[in-house]
């Protein structure tokens, strides 16, 4: 599993992060300021750093320009939502930026994608109970015998298999799905949800939760 | 049209109306004198012509014993009179009535002199003078009499030619003309020069100005030189830039703080709300979450939810403060600590703190609401750096002028650059240590502001490790103004 590095001098901010890694299986590491983080970032392997920018002894910027040559990944999180400080960030070599306060989700959606840009050999096979997605040939299988499912409902199910146990909001699925300049309704998850369900056969497992979104629960929950 | 071609052209408009009307005006007298002698010399000579031919007359008569002369004898003397004439450059003429009777020179007076002037000189007694022009450009003077000899009446005319006068005139008109250009040029060129040099500070303020004006850059100053208006406009002008250039910098400043106040806001107010909201979405969203985790996630929230009331809390005391009259009051000075140590015995006694108060029976003259608040926030800061078990030490002396508070602990200090910083919003010398404790760097800044509005002033002294005193000074009898 990859292995994040989490530089935050707030306490209660970074056990936050880590309950919200800890969800996706992510390994993590709290350094609360600067120093430590250069000399853990240095000697551990780590496969992202989420980095705060005002931090005690050096700052964000400061920890970036150290950590460079290890040629890790960095998202900063930041509570100034300035322009400048974004470009300064992105400018230096950092991944992405968070604005605070964000959601567990969102934090989630944007390691995610800064983890497969590094990492491009993907599990090819994704595996829920009797169901197999073969990701690079977009192949379903489901006990051995392939569904026929359409592009979007296939993205539906691998993002649902991606977050198992962990409710997902018609909204996260649609920016992920669709496209953040998708402007569909909320219906069109819906009925992609209900023919991924049918097609199936997740009646029971893939739940709808009012006012919030879907859930793929697994069977034999920890 | 700009001011210095109205300037010139005026004044140039003016001279040369003044050079040419007096030009004019005396080129006229000269030639009314010239005119004026001319006519009197022809009267002379046609009066003395007349006395003469009279003589002549007379002399003629006695010579030759007539009684009566006749027509033609008296025509026959004129006649020899007037041909021995001829030298003199002055053509004469004699009339009897409308015929005339003899000549010297070829004028054709006949055809030039109106009817209207023979006539008047036939009627007059007295010698009458006219200018005629001929269409050749020629001038006469004629000057006629009238005189009696024998029973016949005859006009005696002399005629000068003037033409020679009137060339004369002619140049001089000229040469008026001449020098009045000449002038109107030369006068041209002075007054240029003068205007532009008059006016040329003008245009200098004016480019400043723009500048000034386009980009804002009140720096710039005028050269204060020229004559004692302009000095006088370029002075005030820059001390009008002085005051922008003050009054700039000063809204620069306030500006600048509500910036960096605002920015420090956010962060301050974004820190617990990334937890609050992390581990909310958290709860939502898993699954299953354990009893523990459900316990200590709450906890979490429930302990950034306090901080961020704190935090609201002290942004509205610090908004009444700046929005309220105060309410003036004054009290003892035990009873008012009194108060405080009620109020403050909860806190400290939850850290097994307590408070040592000593005073004297002067009088606090202010809003006692805003001084509690000041008092309990420092007792507040000093309890969070002690240890537990310790005392703090409030005590009030007065002097002369002011009331001296004073707030001590023996806890940890602060560092030289926090005594500076200190008083500034959300600054924080250890922040973990201080939002652990619920602090949200607001306190002293409320303090100081507080202070600001009784006319009073706080100081600090602190020492790392050993402890600190914060001094309060009021005036004695309230706010001075």
């Amino acid at each position: 599993m990859p292995r994040i590095c989490i530089v935050e001098d707030d306490r209660h901010i970074s056990q936050m992060i880590e309950a919200t890694l800890t969800m996706m299986d992510y390994e993590c590491v709290c350094c609360t300021d600067g120093k430590e983080a250069v000399e853990r970032i240095l000697s551990e392997p780590f496969d992202l750093i989420l980095l705060d920018i005002m931090l005690p002894e050096l700052d964000g910027f400061g920890v970036l320009e150290k950590v460079k040559s290890r040629g890790i990944p960095v998202i900063f999180l930041t509570a100034m939502g300035s322009v400048t400080d974004k470009v300064k960030g992105l400018r230096l070599g950092a991944e992405d930026y968070i604005v605070k306060p964000f959601e567990a989700m969102e934090l989630l959606a944007r390691i995610e994608v800064v983890l497969r840009r590094y990492h491009k050999e993907q599990p090819a096979t994704l595996r829920y109970d009797e169901i197999e997605v073969d990701q690079q040939r977009h192949i379903v299988l489901k006990d051995g015998k392939e569904v026929p499912l359409t592009p979007k409902q296939f993205d539906v199910l691998v993002f649902l298999m991606k977050h198992v146990d962990l409710a997902v909001s018609r909204e996260q699925l649609l920016s992920s799905v669709w496209g953040y300049e998708f402007e569909g309704e909320s219906r069109t998850v819906d009925i992609h949800v209900q023919q991924v369900r049918k097609k199936l056969g997740l009646q029971g497992r893939l739940v709808t939760i009012s006012k919030l979104g879907y859930r793929l629960e697994s069977r034999n929950h920890r | 049209m700009r001011l210095w071609q109205k300037v010139f052209l005026c004044t140039l408009a003016l001279v040369m109306v003044a050079v040419d009307l007096a030009s004019v005006f005396i080129l006229k007298e000269n030639i009314n004198s010239t005119l004026r002698s001319a006519e009197e010399a022809a009267v002379r000579e046609n009066t003395l012509l007349c006395v003469n031919i009279s003589n002549n007359i007379a002399y003629k008569q006695l010579r030759d014993d007539l009684i009566q002369m006749s027509r033609e004898q008296v025509n026959q003397v004129i006649d020899q009179l007037v041909r021995s004439q001829s030298s003199s450059g002055t053509d004469l003429f004699v009339f009897e009535g409308e015929n005339l009777v003899t000549q010297n020179g070829n004028t054709d007076a006949q055809n030039l002199l109106p009817d209207d002037y023979l006539q008047q000189v036939q009627k007059s007694d007295e010698c009458l003078t006219m200018i005629v022009p001929d269409s050749g450009g020629s001038y006469r003077l004629f000057a006629g009499s009238s005189l009696t000899l024998g029973s016949s009446i005859y006009c005696l005319y002399t005629c000068k030619d003037l033409s020679q006068t009137f060339l004369q005139f002619q140049e001089q008109w000229k040469f008026v003309k001449m020098m009045s250009l000449f002038c109107s040029l030369s006068i041209a060129v002075i007054l240029l020069g003068m205007v532009y040099f008059l006016l040329a500070p003008l245009g200098r303020m004016n480019r400043t100005l723009r500048q000034m004006a386009q980009q804002g850059d009140y720096s710039l100053r005028l050269l204060e030189k020229g004559s004692a208006e302009m000095r006088e406009l370029s002075g005030n002008i820059n001390r009008m830039a002085q005051s922008a250039e003050t009054n700039l910098q000063e809204i620069q400043q306030i500006a600048d703080g509500r910036k960096m106040f605002i920015d420090s806001l956010a962060h301050e107010m974004k820190t617990p709300l990334t937890s609050i909201l992390g581990f909310a979405d958290i709860l939502r969203i898993k699954r299953e979450v354990t009893p523990q985790q459900r316990q200590e996630y709450a906890g979490i929230i429930v302990e950034e939810a306090r901080r961020l009331r704190g935090l609201s809390g002290k942004l509205m005391e610090l908004a009444v403060m700046h929005h309220t009259a105060l309410d003036i009051d004054a009290a003892p000075v035990q009873e008012f600590f009194n108060e405080i140590s009620l109020s403050v015995r909860p806190l400290l006694e939850k850290r097994g703190q307590s408070l040592q108060v000593s005073c004297d029976d002067s009088q606090v003259i202010g809003d006692h609401e805003l001084l509690k608040s000041l008092f309990f926030n420092l007792i507040d800061n000093a309890s969070k750096a002690s240890r537990e078990d310790s005392d703090i030490l409030l005590s009030c002396h007065a002097d002369e002028s002011e009331l001296c508070f004073l707030v001590e602990d023996h806890g940890i200090g602060m560092s030289e650059e926090a005594v500076r910083r200190a008083t500034e919003p959300f600054y924080m010398e250890d922040k973990s240590r201080s939002r652990e404790k619920g602090g949200a760097g607001l306190g002293l800044a409320l303090c100081s502001e507080i202070l600001q509005v009784h006319g009073g002033r706080l100081k600090i002294h602190s020492e790392k490790g050993v402890g600190t005193q914060v001094y309060v000074f009021l005036p004695k009898g309230g706010r001075a103004e």
